[in-house]
């Protein structure tokens, strides 16, 4: 149990504390007898690197250069810490060697070592002279109509960069996909690094002939030994003509599903089920792996003694998938026939097919059961009625027999429409109320008992006044609200009179 | 005037032949190019579909499918047309308006036009009067709410512009070199307005962008 909490504890740490590693990184290749520049990166060291043990390697002399750096960054709440120290190696002659793991020791007197590596010893490029060069070609320089090709273009520079790519894919080409750019660095004979672009183009012609690709390359340096005199400066190399061949598929042998497929191609078949009950179905699948899937036509596949339901086609990842309800019509072993897919084989520039394999499929007898069955005996359908599951079926042609849809523009129209209908009824009600005047009898209600808006909505009220009691309730009220505003009294209960007058409009 | 008018338009009526009549005689394919041209006539998606059905019983599936997919287009909440495009093994992923289901039914076609105009008018005269004002708003706005599933999915469906290869062809790129060929009755999406020199712009099943001749896709669209 204590073994075990400890064993816990130390994963813990493991996991916790950061993972540390020390790289080498050599030039590739090391020209002999020039002093070349390595490094020594040491990531995430647990301290402090106090020193480095260089092996000794025959035939490699390698020292430190002084050129040390260090370099600390956080992302994410996560710091990483870079030790970069340089080397400076020299080799005696050509060829290959080993170079043992080097020991990095840290303050804290744990070590760090590097994996070993072989060194290859060689003399640099000696086609790299000047300041750029440029050079395209084709891979393969010779291909057929449809046959994927590479176009593939080389700048190295000793200094500066590339300013616009002076060439690309030729006119009549087809291009297959996004270019792909990777820069590397690479030593001429005299030892010194320069830069290596290469941009990759794949790509296909349609028709047969020659596409010749040619053009300058532009690139620019800066030059000046200070900020004051530094400018930019362009210049132009020419780039040798490369010529993609695209030559004619030959047309002896050429079989008769041909359908332009290029290869490699490949294809298989396979069962959902080998073994099914009659009665029961399995689904059947080909598929074809080649580069230009799209172009795979559905085959026409005949079964003796099953019946073929074509399914949906689909591709993925290159390969094209080709599927079928397999109905068996009755018990017993079933054979699926091999599907040939005709293709160009461009390696040895003759047609070819892929084939899929053979496969069986065995219905057994299915479970029978006895029903006994109540009612009036219909027709005996025919077996291949009962065998065929009814599929979808066709819709029946309208003629001309259908409400026409109503416009587009049609439901909005009546939204708006319906709102501005609505939107004028209270204008309506507006308008009416504004033409008969305020309601005179509801103003004597509202008045309360405010003596001096009880004496104006009466007066307003007088010669609407239609029934004796009417006149009789606007007298008393009348006779109320001078007896209490000439004579001190306080005002009686009004409300009588003025429910008796509130009616009148 | 008026009784040689009557006279004209009864010769008009005897003589024009009725675009079904090959049809119902047993010769669907010579009711196709009838029926295509009343339908582009009317404009109405139920002689779309009647043209598709006449072509796909003369066994021209890329024409039968180009005239179903305009009869989806013009009605997109109708099941007959995206239903025969599917019997004719066209891929036509699933709409919106097959998505919303009964729920788009209330909002689409007159139906939807008469909820919509109530709601407007609920609307209207609840933002003017103040008795029951809350009651006009709230039957308004749950007759929009109501009316949208169908009033929406099918724009959206319209968005999504199909058409159809009614002949094996090719596709094309930029510099008219031919890329890959498409079989007939492929379905393909409309990608923008561009067109030139013959050619349309479409997007193919896989997702990639091509030139296809004009003159090899739908009619009309």
């Amino acid at each position: 149990m204590v073994i075990m909490r400890f064993g816990l504890l130390f994963l813990c740490l493991c996991a916790v504390m950061p993972a540390g590693e020390a790289t080498l990184e050599l030039p590739d290749p090391v020209i002999p007898g020039v002093a070349m520049e390595g490094t020594l990166r040491v990531v995430d060291p647990p301290s402090d690197v106090q020193a480095v043990d260089l092996p000794s390697v025959d035939g490699l002399e390698i020292q430190m250069s002084g050129q040390n750096g260090s370099q600390t960054s956080i992302t994410n709440g996560a710091r990483s810490t870079v030790i970069t120290v340089g080397l400076i190696l020299r080799a005696s002659q050509r060829g290959q060697l080993s170079v043992p793991e080097l020991t990095v020791r840290l303050a804290d007197g744990s070590t760090m070592k590097t994996a070993p590596q072989t060194l290859r010893v060689d003399n640099g490029d000696a086609r790299l002279t000047g300041n750029a060069t440029a050079e395209v070609s084709f891979d393969p320089p010779s291909i057929v109509p449809g046959q994927t090709t590479k176009l593939v273009y080389r700048i190295t520079l000793r200094r500066g960069e590339v300013h616009t790519l002076g060439i690309g894919p030729p006119d009549g080409s087809i291009l297959l996909g996004e270019r792909t750019i990777t820069s590397t660095r690479t030593f001429d004979a005299a030892g010194k690094p320069w830069t290596a672009t290469t941009i990759v183009w794949p790509m296909t012609a349609a028709t047969a002939g020659s596409l010749v690709v040619r053009g300058q390359q532009e690139y620019q340096q800066v030059v000046g030994s200070s900020g004051f005199d530094q400018r930019v400066t362009r210049h132009q190399i020419a780039v040798a003509a490369a010529t993609l061949t695209v030559e004619p598929m030959p047309t002896t042998g050429r079989p008769d599903g041909f359908a332009g497929l290029i290869g490699p191609l490949a294809a298989t078949a396979a069962l959902e089920r080998e073994r099914v009950s009659a009665g029961e179905g399995t689904v059947l699948t080909l598929s074809v792996i080649s580069r230009q899937s799209d172009l795979i036509k559905r085959p026409t596949l005949v079964v003796s003694g099953a019946q073929l339901y074509a399914k949906d086609d689909s591709t993925s990842d290159g390969t094209r998938h080709f599927r079928w309800d397999v109905v068996p019509a009755a018990a017993g072993s079933i054979t699926i026939p091999s599907v040939a897919f005709a293709y160009f084989d461009p390696g040895s520039r003759r047609y070819r097919s892929a084939a899929t394999q053979e496969l069986r499929l065995d219905v057994i007898p299915g479970r029978s059961r006895d029903l006994g069955i109540v009612g009036v005996a219909l027709p005996a359908a025919s077996a291949a009625a009962q065998a065929v599951p009814a599929g979808p079926v066709l819709p029946a042609p309208k003629r001309g027999g259908v409400i026409p849809n109503p416009p587009v523009w049609g439901t909005l129209a009546a939204l708006v429409g319906g709102l501005l209908i609505g939107l004028t009824v209270p204008l309506v009600q507006l308008m009416r109320r504004s033409r008969r005047g305020p309601h005179r009898g509801r103003a004597l209600r509202s008045a309360g008992r405010d003596l001096q808006a009880l004496e104006v909505a009466l007066r307003q009220l007088r010669p609407l006044l239609t029934t004796e009691a009417q006149r009789t309730a606007a007298e008393a009220l009348q006779a109320a609200i001078e007896r209490c505003r000439f004579g001190g009294e306080a005002l009686p209960d009004i409300a009588a009179w003025v429910a008796e007058l509130e009616g009148v409009a | 005037m008026s009784r040689l008018l009557c006279l004209l338009l009864l010769i008009v009526g005897v003589t024009a032949a009725d675009p079904y009549e090959a049809w119902t005689q047993g010769r669907p394919a010579e009711s196709v190019a009838p029926l295509i041209a009343h339908a582009e006539n009317v404009g109405h998606w139920d002689a779309w579909l009647d043209a598709g059905l006449a072509a796909a019983a003369s066994g021209h599936r890329g024409e039968a499918l180009a005239c179903l997919a305009m009869a989806h287009h013009l009605a997109p909440e109708r099941a007959e047309p995206r239903d025969a495009m599917r019997v004719l093994g066209a891929a036509l992923p699933t709409t919106w308006c097959e998505r919303a289901g009964p729920l788009a039914v209330p909002g689409s076609g007159w139906s939807g036009m008469v909820l919509c105009g109530l709601a407007g008018l609920a609307i209207g005269a609840g933002l003017g009067i103040r008795r029951g004002r809350w009651l006009l708003l709230g039957s308004g706005a749950l007759a929009l709410f109501i009316a949208l599933p169908g009033a929406v999915a099918p724009q959206v469906d319209r968005l999504a512009r199909w058409i159809v290869t009614v002949r094996d062809t090719a596709a094309l790129d930029s510099t008219g070199a031919p890329v890959r060929s498409v079989a007939e009755g492929t379905l393909l999406h409309r990608d923008g307005d561009q067109s030139w020199g013959g050619r349309t712009l479409v997007r193919l099943p896989d997702g990639a962008v091509a030139w296809i001749a004009t003159n090899d896709l739908t009619p009309g669209r």
